[in-house]
């Protein structure tokens, strides 16, 4: 009358295994379900029931307890279903306890006996097969998902039948082995090819210097000049995930319920950009049971915000712990959960709230209290995390019409995505033994290990310290810039030249010191 | 006896008999304390089945089942348990079934609801 199955439970971005315990035993027919359920999970006992009985099955009439053990951590989610109708099948002798034992289970039923597909089926299993469960039962609806799993085998059912006629031999179910779709064919996204973009070479080589070591970037320009373009396409130069990364960013997606039915692996890196009236707890994560935010599904990817000094203050401020840490910790009375946010930041602004600031041929009409208000929701210590903050200006209509002319020397996706991957490469063979993989990383202990000056650099820096009134961490973005556009060459020593363009990415942009520094 | 009880009493009665043709074995009818009252005390099997038997002559105020409210079935509830004390019978199943009922001048009409609480 006792029965014991295994699951596993979501926490955070992890999963931990969890014994669902069935006992049934004389006394009025109920059914209790203990180890801290919350509300998704304390309501499986009506679609077990109704499950159950409209599959033909009986639902024994005993008291029955269920125990989620470890008792002590709360449980969310509707995947408890499955396990826990398999532990009450398996309790009053419908299937064998010997069988049922060496599965694991997820899935939610519907009142008709079918199991559907479940949020997060791919953290789940990735815990349980950390934990060395090797057969697990899940709904067809998540086998694309989930069979990117390497070492674990799966079994999607579409039925609760499936499950018991699999089990007691009636009929077996051949575990679903899943091909692994090259990444390639989706990598090019639809977004388009920087061969579009007329002009506008110095950004688009602004760009690929911040996707070599995905470095931060601020684009500050007229409306119309081809910011949000420049900034869809960008996805297109950056390298394909590797298949951690890919698994990573699949188990975000699949937490956050944002994975679409019918696929598997997330392959293309992802790109967000959020409205800028998102509210901080939507950019950030959170919710009274956490849900990670934009910043955690542009992991890995590029998190665009268009507007930027539009955004809620707030909401801004919340992005400096991913951008220094590259996680977010979200605190709520339910739990603390910590999830991975290391994207790439993309920012888009006008320079003034009319958007004409020191535009060539159009006036501003923003008075100068207008203009600071504007710059000043973008903080010090938000921009100082900025790598690079680059200037846009339209392009002239001659290089706009005149096709022969702009065509000649236009850069286009394919030519710029090989250099960055080049780039890459020899940043991660650098780094092999440090904790990093990218130069937009480094640390000043690191930097002077791996960004030796030359004479003839250091100079150039001294000057620009002058004459720009940098401070020591510009002073350092400069240098780690440097550092990515000599690799982007392929080469071993940082030049004068190679300072010299970073000091170009490099011109300060806060209230401060605002555009007579420029 | 008044002319409700009476129907109540005839209902009981025809129930007791439809259930003995289903093979339970009556062991009490009309078990009363002061917490509440238990119409038929049965066996089926192994299992000890509480039966409420609810009769009525007309649907005009509706099935009879519809009148059992959520104060009755706690009343029965507790009835249940203090008879399952008093009488030693923690080892066995136990199952709560409403019997409906509908008088006719043609007869009897029976609708066993099974483990309705």
């Amino acid at each position: 009358m006792y029965s014991k199955i295994t699951t596993s439970s979501v926490v955070g971005v992890d999963a931990e295994i969890v014994t669902v315990e069935t006992d049934l035993s004389p006394g009025l027919p109920s059914m209790t379900i203990v180890g801290l359920p919350d509300i998704s999970v304390r309501e499986a006992r009506e679609r077990i029931r109704a499950a159950l009985l409209n599959a033909g099955y009986r639902f024994p009439s005993k008291r029955i307890t269920v125990n989620l053990s470890p008792a002590s951590s709360r449980k969310e989610g509707t995947h408890f279903d499955l396990p826990i109708a398999i532990g009450v099948m398996t309790a009053s002798g419908d299937i064998s306890p010997e069988e049922a034992v060496r599965y694991a289970f997820i899935g939610e039923l519907s009142l008709d006996g079918r199991v559907t597909p479940v949020q997060g089926a791919i953290a789940l299993a990735i815990g349980l097969r950390n934990k060395g469960v090797e057969k697990l039962f899940l709904p067809a609806g998540n086998k694309l998902e989930v069979s990117i799993l390497k070492d674990i085998e799966i079994y999607p059912v579409e039925h609760i039948a499936d499950v018991e006629a699999h089990l007691s031999g009636f009929q077996s179910i051949m575990p679903f082995r899943g091909r692994l779709r090259k990444s390639s064919a989706g990598r090019i996204s639809s977004s388009g090819d920087y061969a579009d973009v007329a002009g506008q070479e110095g950004v688009k080589r602004a760009l690929q210097v911040a996707a070599a070591a995905a470095h931060n970037i601020l684009m500050v320009g007229p409306p119309g000049a081809g910011k949000t373009m420049m900034a869809h396409r960008l996805p297109g130069i950056l390298p394909a995930m590797t298949y951690e990364e890919s698994l990573e960013v699949t188990k975000i997606y699949s937490l956050a319920g944002q994975l679409p039915a019918e696929s598997g692996l997330v392959t293309v890196r992802p790109f967000r950009s959020p409205h800028h009236t998102i509210s901080a707890t939507a950019l950030a994560g959170g919710g009274s049971k956490p849900k990670p935010g934009e910043v955690s599904l542009a992991h890995y990817g590029v998190l665009f915000l268009d507007e930027f000094p539009e955004f809620q203050r707030k909401a801004l401020e919340v992005l400096r712990q991913p951008l220094e840490d590259e996680v977010i910790t979200i605190s709520r009375a339910s739990a603390t959960v910590t999830y991975p946010a290391k994207f790439m930041l993309v920012a888009a602004m006008n320079p003034c709230p009319c958007g004409y600031y020191g535009h060539s041929t159009r006036k501003c009409i923003c008075s100068e209290y207008q203009i600071l208000q504007y710059i000043s929701k973008i903080s010090g210590p938000l921009a100082d995390r900025i790598d690079m903050h680059v200037e846009i200006f339209p392009v002239p209509c001659e290089e706009l019409i005149d096709e022969e002319k702009g065509n000649s020397r236009r850069m286009d996706s394919e030519q710029m995505r090989r250099a960055v991957e080049t780039a890459r490469s020899v940043q991660i063979d650098r780094y092999c033994k440090e904790k990093i993989s990218y130069n937009s990383q480094l640390t000043s202990s690191l930097m002077e290990k791996y960004c030796l000056l030359d004479r003839e650099s250091k100079q150039l820096l001294k000057m620009a310290f002058k004459t720009y009134d940098l401070t020591a961490r510009s002073a350092q973005k400069i240098v780690k810039l440097a550092r990515t556009i000599a690799d982007l060459e392929e080469l071993e020593n940082i030049s004068a030249t190679h300072v010299a363009e970073a000091i170009r990415y490099n011109r300060f942009f806060t209230a401060g010191n605002k555009y007579e520094k420029l | 006896m008044n002319g409700r009880k009476q129907i109540g009493a005839k209902g009981e009665e025809a129930a007791a008999k439809y259930l003995t043709g289903q093979g339970y074995r009556i062991i009490d009818k009309n078990f009363k304390c002061r917490i509440g009252e238990l119409d038929i005390i049965a066996m089926e099997g192994q299992t000890l089945v509480i039966i409420e038997v609810k009769t009525r002559s007309n649907l005009s105020y509706g099935l009879p089942c519809e009148s059992i409210t959520t104060e009755k079935k706690r009343h029965i509830l507790r009835t249940l348990q203090y008879y399952v004390m008093v009488h030693r019978l923690e080892e066995l199943d136990l199952r709560i079934d409403v019997i409906e009922i509908l008088s006719r001048e043609d007869g009897f009409y029976v609708h066993h609801i099974k483990d309705a609480i």
